[in-house]
């Protein structure tokens, strides 16, 4: 929090009544205190606030640290190192004299005086609000092991998967409970969400038969009972893709439409250790699927957790 | 400061001040369960308003009942929206520009159609993406934030990488980050197009690099004659927060994004800077840091027939300071510079003022955010309390060969003139993170004359000097009916004297 008028104007206040005395050995005038406020207001209070961590630490922290090591707080402004973890470094503040530095250091010991540090607890007090836990949801952030334009989604409570939106493919599918994007939230995206549950799927390349290196455009999505049917382009082909629970309800169905596609295209569904592949509208040799007469351009494959 | 002004400041915290005298500012409850940090706000046909959060829920508003509903959720990091009608939005995600529809008639957005997505990301978290504005032919424009070596980049990136700067694998955040990171640039450009403007046809097919030079430039927009404003925020290269009048071609000061200029193939940062100076086009207004403003976010024309005076002026918002600005442009040739004013300077507002849109109804809506930086949270709606005949504020600063012209907007009472003081500084423009003013010094005043109808001041001040910040300060100025001024400080930033 920064501080209110009044505790400023008390602040000023207690300057003037000890400037007398601080004039006196020459260091610390009210003038400096001032330039420091002033000071401090342009160029740190972005990032630093009194009484609690916030982008960089508290000035009450700084106050306990370099209080009276001027010379080690001189060294730090003009040449911040990266020091915790989790916490972006700090610009250099070379571009400010010395003086300039001493009167912010002045004002930080000055308005920290009796001001203890208040803790914040690292929670995250959406995490249960109805926008975070709907079912299905569609929710774009940064994601492990998928490229920047990640999108996860909820199918359901338990079944998750991971589609990438800049390489147009799925990414991975999962169990458990959705994501926590907390590492995101706090950290304006310098972290990324963490996958809550098991993977059980991991998709090294996209199963359509088309070059490593084929352009590839993301179109968009339409929600349909909430959930996404992606569209984009490889090469020529337009692809809609949409992941749903089967008409059973007991595993994943993942669908395809395809425009403009040869009409002896094969794809690779590869399975893994905890997920089969099977489908109704073609035929399984190993990972290689080819649809049945009639079901080249819109077909479905069962994904079943192996027992 | 003295012991009066302190006594002053102190009368002024409980009595109200000229700011809540002319203006309500109301806060609006956010639905419980939202994060209440706002990235976009639009004014729809119906009269209702589309605001989207942080962790990328849109939800409508209705001013008339009160009443919040949903209309989309799932966007990532949304810092922008346009209405395209009731039923569609335009939002700038940090990965995409997207058209929002309902297409159902339900009252909820079911298609999320990518408008452009042609823009790199290496999951920099710096590197957010703003916009648009939309020109008066209907072409789009989005500003693509820079990324910050607050950290490195992600083992995979969307789009093009230049190989000009440090190699690719050592600026992985989990490879040898921390031993290139000083060389990288203290912001980096190093996926296609960070730190551009990018202009978008209306159907969105046809995709112009349109100008370069940007650190931050947390707020695009269109003033009403229809200039691209750009703000951008104190930084390497930047000496303090800034507005630009952005034209075709232009490069705008920060350095990183130049490798993605055709045919560019020199690291910037190896180059003299003032070779790099004498590419850039200055700011029309300077924005002096922690004075004026810290952070400054969308530019906004005020629409006719709202906010008396101040119709058809620009305002500004801000993110870190308590205040918004309004700026006032004074075009000499084909130089932009103007006076850069406070608005709205008081608590009541307070910081985190982001996005702004203005309604039928002559209300002004502030969407707040802070995103882990110093800022707030929420909605606030300003409406004009006043009479408009009785706002007194400055309305044109103009430039002249040796001094400056203020007009207001009502008779100045010529004893409130005396406290009237004038000093001008300058920037250094380097890599460094901000710059302290250069020649900071008074500027004695030769005479400062009223015209008859009492509503010009001729203010002669002897040789200007160009590339600096002129501020005036007019505290204690009264009108002949006693109004207080509303902006008693106008810092104008000179780049072109008047001949």
């Amino acid at each position: 929090m920064l501080p209110t008028h009044l505790q400023r104007f008390a602040l000023v206040l207690s300057f003037f009544c000890c400037s007398a005395a601080n004039a006196q050995d020459g260091k610390q005038g009210a003038g400096a205190l001032e330039q420091g406020e002033l000071l401090f207001g342009a160029m740190c209070a972005a990032c630093h606030v009194h009484d609690r961590m916030h982008v960089g630490p508290s000035l009450v922290e700084i106050a306990g640290l370099y209080g009276d090591k001027r010379k080690d707080f001189l060294a730090w402004c003009k040449d911040p190192q990266p020091k915790r973890k989790g916490v972006i470094q700090m610009p250099s503040m070379a571009a400010l004299t010395d003086a300039h530095l001493m009167s912010i250091h002045g004002y930080i010991v000055a308005s920290t005086k009796g001001m203890k540090e208040v803790v914040v607890k690292d929670a995250d007090k959406f995490r249960a609000s109805p926008s975070m836990r709907k079912r299905p949801l569609v929710m774009r952030l940064f994601m492990p092991d998928a490229g920047p334009a990640a999108i996860a989604v909820a199918v359901n409570n338990d079944y998750h998967f991971c589609f990438d939106a800049g390489a147009c493919r799925l990414r991975y599918v999962w169990k458990g409970d959705f994501v926590d994007g907390w590492p995101v939230w706090k950290s304006n995206g310098n972290g990324l969400a963490k996958v809550v549950g098991e993977v059980l799927l991991r998709e090294a390349k996209s199963p359509l038969p088309v070059a490593e290196n084929a352009k590839r455009k993301f179109l968009g999505y339409r929600l349909k009972d909430g959930l996404p049917t992606f569209r984009y382009r490889v090469g020529e082909v337009e692809v809609q893709e949409r992941i749903t629970m089967s008409s059973d309800g007991q595993a994943l169905a993942r669908h395809f439409v395809l425009r403009g596609a040869p009409a002896d295209w094969r794809m690779m569904f590869v399975a893994s250790d905890k997920l089969d592949y099977f489908s109704e509208h073609g035929l399984f040799e190993g990972a290689m699927f080819t649809p049945n007469k009639g079901k080249e351009a819109a077909f479905t494959v069962i994904m079943e957790e192996k027992n | 400061m003295h012991v009066f002004a302190v006594f002053f400041a102190m009368l002024g915290a409980f009595r109200g001040d000229v700011w809540t005298d002319a203006f309500s500012i109301e806060t609006i409850e956010i639905p419980a369960g939202i994060d209440p940090q706002i990235g976009g706000i639009a004014a729809l046909p119906s009269g209702k308003l589309a605001v989207c959060f942080h962790r990328g829920e849109v939800l409508l508003y209705d001013p008339a009942t009160g009443v919040w509903t949903p209309f989309a959720e799932g966007l990532h990091e949304p810092l922008g929206m346009l209405a395209e009608s009731d039923s569609s939005l335009l939002v700038m995600q940090r990965c995409e520009l997207t058209r929002l529809r309902d297409t159902d008639g339900d009252g909820r957005a079911d298609a999320y159609d990518t408008v452009y997505d042609g823009f790199g990301m290496t999951g920099n978290y710096h590197e957010f993406a703003f916009g648009p504005a939309r020109d008066r032919d209907g072409n789009l424009y989005v500003a693509l934030n820079t990324a910050s070596n607050g950290a490195g980049i992600r083992e995979e990136i969307r789009g093009e990488w230049s190989d000009i700067g440090v190699p690719r694998d050592k600026m992985d955040v989990a490879k040898e980050w921390g031993k290139v990171r000083g060389a990288a640039g203290r912001m980096y450009a190093r996926a296609k197009w960070r730190g551009w403007v990018i202009k978008l046809s209306p159907d969105g097919e046809q995709v112009t690099p349109f100008a370069c030079g940007f650190r931050s430039p947390d707020g695009i927009g269109f003033d009403a004659d229809g200039r691209l404003l750009v703000t951008d925020n104190q930084g390497d290269w930047l000496g303090t927060s800034k507005v630009h009048h952005v034209r075709e071609g232009g490069f705008y000061g920060h350095v990183a994004s130049l490798i993605w200029r055709e045919g560019w193939t020199r690291n910037p940062l190896q180059m003299p800077v003032a070779e790099l100076d004498a590419l850039r086009t200055p700011a029309a207004a300077w924005l002096p840091q922690g004075e004026l403003a810290s952070s400054p976010t969308q530019p906004i024309a005020v629409p006719e027939g709202v906010f008396g005076v101040f119709a058809g002026q620009t305002l500004l918002g801000e993110m870190n300071q308590k205040t918004l600005v309004r700026f006032l442009p004074d075009p000499v040739g084909d130089v932009s510079q103007g006076a850069a004013i406070p608005f709205l300077q008081t608590q009541l507002l307070g910081a985190g003022n982001h996005r702004m849109t203005f309604t039928a109804d002559g209300s002004l809506w502030i969407g707040k955010t802070h995103l882990s930086w110093a800022g707030a949270e929420g909605l606030v709606r300003v409406r004009l309390r006043a009479k408009p005949a009785e706002l007194f504020a400055v309305d044109q600063v103009r430039v002249t060969s040796r001094g400056f012209t203020l007009r207001f907007t009502q008779p100045v009472d010529m004893q409130t003139l005396k406290g009237l003081k004038v000093r001008a500084h300058g920037y250094k423009y380097f890599k460094a993170y901000g710059s302290p003013k250069v020649d900071d010094r008074d500027v004695p005043v030769a005479s400062a004359n009223l015209d008859d109808a009492g509503t010009t001041l001729t203010v002669q001040l002897g040789e200007l000097r160009e590339g600096n910040v002129y501020t005036f300060s007019l505290a204690g100025m009264a009108s002949r009916t006693a109004k207080q001024l509303l902006g008693d400080k106008v810092y104008y930033t000179l780049q072109k004297k008047r001949q």
